[in-house]
């Protein structure tokens, strides 16, 4: 190969990698992961939210949390999503792509018709975040925590947020 | 169009250098003068045979000598470049090679680069990603809206939480 062959030839690798190399991770598959708990002061704590307990302590406050549904699903790239998060509410995500290894999406939580939080974050790749609706054990008494978690991967659907639980989709509850 | 003026456009127009809207001129005036015409044609077939004898000409040069004559010359001849003057000679390697690493750098950017500044965040609202470690949950917030909402990050593991201050009697009927 001549030397200006090698060096097209390097461009061109160049070039495809500038093109296409980004983009490998936006077409893999992202697994989204809602999780809905509700937060009280007092009373028994879910079994499958035991081991998550002290964690989940930290982030609200209370004492005892009961699983009340757990959804995941398997979403395309730009395209928005809607999961029924009980109790009227609903999330609504629109993931956008990778970038540094988070996932970008906009996320909007509803009560119905009205938008209670309307956001755009980058979560790290297999990251949970937590929406609370409520006030937290400070000045409240009940909350309502639902967990998203966001993974792209090429590989199967997500680990459970929350130990011991059915990775199906259970049954939804209103709060 | 007259005579007078399609002899001044006359190498022009054999050149096929004037403007369309000219070259259709003095078409149309060859079209209905034989003496613009013939003089069209006249000048064409000279410059064909203009043409055909400097073609001749250039086909009886014996070139074959030329080339080890100049090769013979290069090495004493050619000053001996260093450094960043050299390149230019290089530049279709150097230049894939320099573009290879800028986009190697640009590509493992995309997954090794810190996480850009958060943009402000309207009055009101508050952006927990300021931490530099990064928890398995970390994440950043570029824009949030919505009333009464606070964002609180739990010290242990980095997890963000977006509060939104609803009345407890709609959060736990």
């Amino acid at each position: 190969m001549t030397r200006e062959g090698f060096g097209a030839a390097l461009a061109g690798l160049a070039g495809a990698m500038l093109m296409f190399g980004p983009r490998v991770a936006d077409a893999q598959p992202l697994d989204i992961q809602v999780t809905t708990v509700r937060a009280v002061e007092s009373g028994p704590c879910d079994p499958q939210l035991e081991a998550l307990r002290p964690r989940l302590r930290h982030i609200a406050g209370y004492r005892a949390y009961q699983l009340l549904g757990e959804q995941q699903r398997r979403v395309a790239w730009r395209n928005t999503e809607a999961f029924d998060v009980g109790g009227g509410r609903s999330l609504i995500l629109l993931p956008k792509g990778m970038a540094d290894q988070r996932v970008m999406m906009q996320v909007r939580l509803l009560e119905g018709r009205k938008r209670l939080v309307d956001t755009n974050v980058r979560l790290l790749n297999g990251g949970t975040m937590v929406f609370g609706v409520g006030r937290d054990a400070r000045s409240g008494d009940g909350a309502i925590l639902i967990l998203l978690r966001a993974e792209n991967s090429p590989q199967s659907l997500p680990q459970t947020v929350l130990p011991h639980t059915s990775p199906q989709t259970t049954a939804q509850s209103s709060p | 169009m007259d005579c007078q003026d399609v002899e001044q456009l006359l190498d022009g127009f054999v050149d096929t250098e004037l403007s369309p809207p000219e070259l259709l001129d003095v078409a149309r005036h060859a079209a209905t003068c034989s003496a613009c015409d013939g003089a069209i044609r006249g000048l064409t077939d000279l410059r064909g045979e203009l043409t055909r004898l400097l073609e001749d000409e250039v086909r009886q040069l014996d070139l074959s000598r030329l080339w080890p004559a100049v090769a013979a010359t290069i090495p004493a001849s050619r000053p001996r470049r260093a450094g960043i003057a050299a390149l230019p000679r290089q530049l279709p390697v150097w230049g894939a090679v320099m573009a290879l690493a800028a986009s190697l750098l640009l590509w493992l950017g995309t997954s090794v680069q810190p996480p850009s500044t958060p943009k402000p965040s309207p009055a009101g609202e508050r952006v927990a990603s300021r931490s530099r470690v990064q928890s398995p949950n970390h994440a950043e917030i570029d824009r949030l809206s919505g009333k009464d909402i606070a964002v609180r990050r739990e010290p242990k593991s980095g997890t963000t939480v977006i509060w939104v201050n609803h009345t407890v009697e709609d959060a736990n009927p």
